[in-house]
């Protein structure tokens, strides 16, 4: 059963020189103890989407759609409950883990600003045992409680951020490129704590990352977003092996991968649309190599072929 | 002194320290200067032609080296022979001449570009600098340098400022203002970080065209090991200051000999989700850089270490043409 179901969302940002379609008409779901990966380059719409869920999004964002969460439509909460639901059903994890914390506190101390906005009655030894284990289980020692967050190096930052996201059990994790201000190894300490979490926790992961061999690691599932549209959706294997939509396949082209000795890097010309005045018609076409006469014209329509969801022309027919 | 004709640079025992500030009731009390080695013994070559590439983790020097080499940083100690020239004996007048054969290319496009100066201006600076070409030929040359970089039409670019550029095309912008004196020699420092994965490539595509056509060796240093097999021919491997591996980049990515190096290696996330592998970690985190351990410089973190690893320090040896600091190999 699917723990957050996205529907139809819109989300525009107001600025002084015009509106930015940040993100246009999304749907899909997250089911109970998956990791769904969401990909795509810098300005794709997929960390407004990760924080649109949390409703974090600033003042000048309008927001259309429904984000059900086990049925319960989070745009419809007022402020109150929706405090109730970040931290506690859903949780999230930031890029920058020198930012996320605040440096005039112990670590302790925001765990249990964490566990009084949800529990004002929750005693000291009770807060300071969860806090303990939420710890452990990343590989921070509980002693650290104490220490501020200048004590401690980048990742473990990182795994501090990671212990406060699940030390209240959320149903549902977004972490929106939480190795990506890290090194290639401690990368991979973090994803192996997040890989140890998925396993023991019941829980779901939202991966927002622009790296598809952290996806092809992690994610059981992978959305991919161009230009605030998501233009194709499907499990892993099949879409790393059979990528359907063009804008996949020359993502996962322009990646070099260590493992093979063709040495032929591609890249995809061009740069992303502007979205204050985005192309008529497929946003992609500009850069596609197959668009056709129709891709300038009209939008395609989301399409399921078998497991997988789709957003091109090339996929159904042109006259539906 | 003589050198290989092949060989267009080479690093010998370069060292560079940073004092770090202390207070002065420490000072008084402790009497400890604490150091930084930042870089902490290197010697290297790289033939003319060559691209060399410098990989490790944040804190492993290799910013502090690039820098060093082409004098953007004083050397503590050492020397860097180009061309049969000592750069470390260069002074004033001359080094600056010396500058026009050197250039860098740095991580970040946004913080490189003067926000105030039109990209017309910011490419024929060095140009102005080296007193090269008239007013007519910087520009000609110029333009015909952005056509070459697909910065289209390049007369319209040469008067933008660089905030209406996307960073693909700030980079490019750098890329030329690093050529522009046509210089032999170009370090590049993470040339590709702050990048986009699509946009990413067409910069490294970009700099193996120009090398061809400019003649250019290259000193590439990255923490992008897959980047680094598209561009590098040998592969040196940074652990605290000093070079542990260093190695043709076959050699290298087939078969890594020092731990540190197989554990770089099994780190980097394949972009196939058929693949499934075995991964090394290491124990904890890197050492700070005040405090190297003794012995070998990564016995702590290293899962293989020996008793003989946390007493004495491995040199460099050659191993079948490759040169490895590991007691183990």
């Amino acid at each position: 059963m699917a723990v957050l179901s996205i529907k139809n969302l819109f989300i525009e940002y107001q600025t002084k020189s015009g509106t930015v379609k940040a993100v246009e008409d999304v749907s899909f779901d997250v089911e109970e103890n998956e990791s769904l990966g969401i990909v795509g380059e810098s300005g794709c719409g997929k960390s407004t989407l990760g924080t649109a869920i949390l409703r974090l999004l600033p003042q000048n964002a309008k927001i259309t759609g429904k984000i059900l969460l086990d049925g319960v439509n989070l745009l419809e909460l007022d402020n109150e409950s929706m405090r109730k639901i970040r931290g506690k059903d859903i949780a999230m994890i930031f890029q920058d883990p020198m930012t996320s914390l605040n440096p005039i506190m112990r670590v302790r101390d925001h765990f249990f600003e964490l566990f009084k906005v949800h529990n004002p009655d929750m005693k000291k030894n009770e807060m300071i045992k969860i806090a303990s284990e939420a710890l452990e289980s990343v590989g921070v020692d509980s002693k650290r409680l104490d220490n501020y967050p200048f004590e401690f190096s980048g990742g473990m930052r990182q795994r501090v951020m990671i212990a406060l996201s699940i030390a209240l059990k959320p149903k549902v994790l977004i972490a929106d490129e939480p190795t990506t201000a890290l090194d290639v190894v401690v990368q991979e300490q973090i994803m192996q704590v997040l890989k140890n979490l998925m396993k023991t926790k019941n829980m779901s992961i939202i991966l927002i990352t622009h790296d598809m061999g952290i996806v092809a690691e992690m994610a059981e599932r992978v959305a991919v977003m161009y230009a605030g549209n998501l233009v194709e959706l499907g499990e892993i294997h099949e879409l790393y092996n059979n990528p359907l939509h063009p804008y996949t396949r020359m993502l996962l082209e322009s990646i070099p991968n260590i493992k093979l000795d063709d040495m032929d890097l591609k890249f995809i010309p061009g740069s992303p649309p502007d979205l204050k005045n985005p192309p008529k018609g497929c946003k992609y076409y500009p850069r596609c190599p197959f668009a056709k006469d129709i891709c300038k014209e009209k939008d395609p329509k989301t399409k399921k072929i078998g497991n997988r969801i789709v957003k091109c022309w090339l996929y159904g027919d042109e006259n539906e | 002194m003589r050198m290989n004709e092949e060989t267009f640079l080479k690093v010998e025992h370069l060292r560079k320290e940073f004092d770090l500030k202390v207070s002065w009731i420490k000072a008084i009390f402790k009497g400890k200067k604490k150091t930084v080695k930042a870089v902490d013994d290197v010697s290297f070559e790289i033939k003319r032609g060559e691209t060399l590439g410098i990989v490790g983790e944040s804190g492993s020097g290799k910013t502090t080296l690039g820098r060093t080499v082409i004098r953007l940083i004083e050397p503590t100690s050492g020397k860097i022979i180009m061309d049969n020239t000592d750069l470390t004996k260069l002074k004033g007048d001359v080094l600056r001449k010396a500058r026009r054969d050197f250039s860098i290319i740095f991580q970040d496009p946004m913080a490189s570009l003067n926000p105030y100066m039109r990209i017309g201006k910011i490419v024929s600076h060095p140009l102005e600098i080296h007193n090269i070409g008239t007013k007519q030929e910087r520009k000609e040359k110029i333009l015909s340098l952005f056509e070459k970089f697909n910065l289209t039409p390049p007369e319209e670019f040469y008067n933008r400022f660089p905030k209406y550029l996307s960073g693909g095309q700030r980079q490019r912008v750098v890329i030329a203002r690093a050529l522009i004196t046509n210089p032999k020699f170009i370090v590049a420092d993470e040339p590709t970080a702050m990048l986009d994965v699509s946009v990413r490539s067409q910069i490294l595509k970009l700099m193996i065209q120009v090398k061809e056509e400019f003649k250019l060796t290259y000193l590439f240093i990255t923490h992008d090991l897959a980047g680094a097999k598209y561009i590098c021919d040998r592969i040196g491997v940074m652990y605290l200051g000093r070079i542990i591996e260093i190695a043709k980049k076959e050699d290298i990515f087939k078969e890594p000999l020092h731990p540190y190096t197989k554990i770089l290696m099994s780190a980097i996330p394949i972009p196939d989700p058929n693949t499934k592998r075995e991964k090394l970690m290491p124990k904890g985190e890197i050492p700070s850089a005040t405090n190297i351990p003794k012995g070998c410089r990564f016995h702590t973190r290293c899962p293989f270490a020996k008793d003989i690893c946390k007493e004495q320090e491995p040199e460099l040896r050659d191993i079948g043409g490759r040169l490895v600091a590991c007691h183990l190999v």
